[in-house]
């Protein structure tokens, strides 16, 4: 596509980068911008421009903030105790929502995934033993996704923290993994049809 | 399980047609590329939410379009289904079973069993252990739900402990806790899979024996044997055994991946021994006995698919293959040939069967 503008082509090349959105909408976004007559675009672009500044994450529980304490770590309202471990901040918003639980959070930042290059090192793992010795730390619930790989992180955490006095459980949600739909690589074979030799039936 | 309607729309070289069935019996003719074997395929695909030919899903669209269906009428005695497999580009594969969402394929396999028969079966089945794990794999599939459930978990955490393998190398270091967890994770069901496939075994052989017999005229004794590290092993102190080997090869050495399953005659291999006739009557005599199975375990007839076999068989096994199949032990069987005529001739009447003639992805009688 040719852009008459200069501007208009960067713009709809940034939006065009989020995930899930195409050239198209990012057309249509950009145009929307260029023709509104109030002040979104200096109020998004206000936003976009402090995001990166003044964001931060928590210095304990690893959650988005804009101080170094997020506000759930800073609520004496909130049970002391007790941690939830999370993946990410979007599963802690998620049970935040449910407002059913009242301790404090630990967010992983991902699962173990050797295959994605993801090992315990790049998680926060150290930071979580450390809380747990030394605040006091007497239960940890685990709401980790029930996935090949959430089964491994939990395990892994578990064998970490054998030999103190926790309270380890988990939000049960069942087991769900195995024989997804797009998980059967195990009933065809590796090599493509194409690449076979045919075979000559003689008798 | 009989197969009342079929409807492909951009699947491989259809764009879009219907199919209904009437008879036990369906013949379908047409030149080689023409469609024939993508309409088994089709049928094969709603049965198992896999190709038979195709890893990937992607390559069953038809060519420039972004999705294809497969739907079909079904009916088991008084009940009826309605089966619809799509997939749209880049949005994956949905299963619906009379208008609801199916989410696992470990919960929609076996409602519909299949047996598929191919030439390329001999040369495919005689040669390797992963072609004939996969054999055992679809078998075990159409019977137990659990068992998928079983081989994903372990082949995705075979897959975890490769890579952590092979990073412990690269990088120069060692995690023994991460290791055994994920090690731990394959225990059971390495051990799960390798009962079940060992009870298959032993129960499939004498029917083997039993359809080989039939095929050949033969007196030849012929048996499958299954080999896994796991015979009265267990799966975790071999791990720990071959650790070390594991650490410089960056493979995992043990495990029910590596499981053999051996063809036999009069007790040698078979490979070795066996005449060509004698090959194929083997490898026949297995998919029929995969079907023999399949029926007996799941209560149901299971659809067979016979692929171009007549072109590729002597006339005397030819003979013998359909005597059986003319016998009430066989649900409904599909058929194709590239010879127009020929299979209908050979099972004798119009009135026992379906004929189709197809052209570029069209029926054209
Ligand atoms: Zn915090």
């Amino acid at each position: 596509m040719r852009y008459p503008s200069q501007t208009l082509e960067k713009l709809v090349a940034a939006i065009a980068s989020l995930p899930g959105i195409g050239k198209k909408t990012a057309l249509r976004l950009a145009l929307h911008l260029v023709q509104d007559k109030s002040d979104k675009a200096a109020v998004l672009g206000n936003a976009l421009s402090r995001l990166k500044d003044e964001i931060r994450f928590c210095i304990h529980c690893h959650a988005l903030s804009d101080t170094d304490e997020c506000s759930i770590c800073q609520a004496p309202s909130r049970k002391n105790g007790v941690l939830c471990i999370v993946e990410n901040i979007r599963d802690l918003m998620a049970i935040e929502d449910t407002a059913s639980f009242h301790g404090r959070y630990h967010i992983l930042g991902g699962l173990i995934s050797p295959i994605d290059g993801i090992g315990p090192a790049d998680l926060n793992i150290e930071t979580l033993i450390d809380r747990i010795d030394k605040e006091g730390i007497e239960e940890l619930i685990m709401a980790i996704s029930p996935t090949i790989e959430g089964e491994t992180t939990s395990f892994y955490i578990s064998k970490k923290l054998a030999g103190r006095n926790l309270r380890l459980t988990t939000i049960a949600r069942g087991v769900s993994f195995g024989g997804e739909l797009e998980y059967a690589d195990e009933l065809t074979l590796s090599r493509s049809i194409s690449a076979r030799i045919p075979y000559k039936m003689g008798t | 399980m009989i197969l009342k309607e079929l409807t492909l729309v951009n699947f491989k070289n259809y764009k879009e047609e219907k199919f209904r069935f009437k008879h036990r019996l369906i013949t379908i003719s047409g030149d080689n590329g023409m469609g024939k074997t993508n309409a088994l395929d089709a049928i094969y695909f709603l049965a198992m939410g896999k190709s038979y030919f195709v890893g990937s899903d992607r390559n069953l669209i038809h060519t420039d379009q972004e999705f294809f269906r497969v739907d079909a009428r079904l009916e088991e005695g008084d009940e009826k289904f309605h089966l619809v497999i799509k997939n749209r580009q880049g949005q994956g594969k949905e299963i619906e079973l009379n208008g609801v969402r199916i989410a696992r394929l470990a919960d929609h396999i076996g409602l519909v069993p299949v047996v598929f028969i191919t030439p390329d079966d001999v040369h495919t089945l005689l040669s390797g252990n992963e072609e004939r794990r996969v054999f055992i794999n679809n078998t075990l599939v159409q019977l137990n739900p659990q068992y998928l459930d079983a081989l994903a978990i372990y082949n995705r955490n075979l897959k975890q402990r490769n890579a952590l393998l092979k990073d412990f190398w690269d990088k120069q270091y060692w995690d023994q806790d991460l290791l055994d967890v994920i090690t731990d994770a394959m225990s059971a069901p390495a051990h799960f899979i390798h009962g079940v496939r060992t009870s298959l075994i032993n129960q499939f052989n004498p029917v083997l024996q039993e359809y080989y017999q039939h095929i050949s005229q033969g007196r030849e004794t012929v048996s499958l044997i299954y080999s896994s590290q796991l015979d009265g092993n267990n799966f975790k102190d071999l791990s720990i055994k071959n650790g070390q080997k594991d650490k410089i090869t960056q493979r995992t050495s043990v495990g029910i991946h590596k499981d053999e399953i051996n063809f036999f005659m009069n007790n040698r291999p078979l490979k070795d021994f066996a005449s060509q006739g004698q090959l194929k009557s083997f490898i026949f005599g297995l998919k029929l006995s995969q079907y023999a199975y399949l029926k007996a375990q799941t209560h149901k007839e299971p659809i067979l698919l016979l692929d171009d076999v007549f072109d590729k068989l002597d006339q005397g096994r030819v003979e013998r293959l359909l005597s059986l199949m003319g016998d009430t032990n066989f649900g409904q069987i599909f058929i194709t040939d590239t010879h127009i005529g020929r299979t209908a001739q050979l099972i004798n009447g119009e009135e026992i069967a379906d004929h189709f003639t197809i052209a570029g992805g069209k029926i054209t009688n």
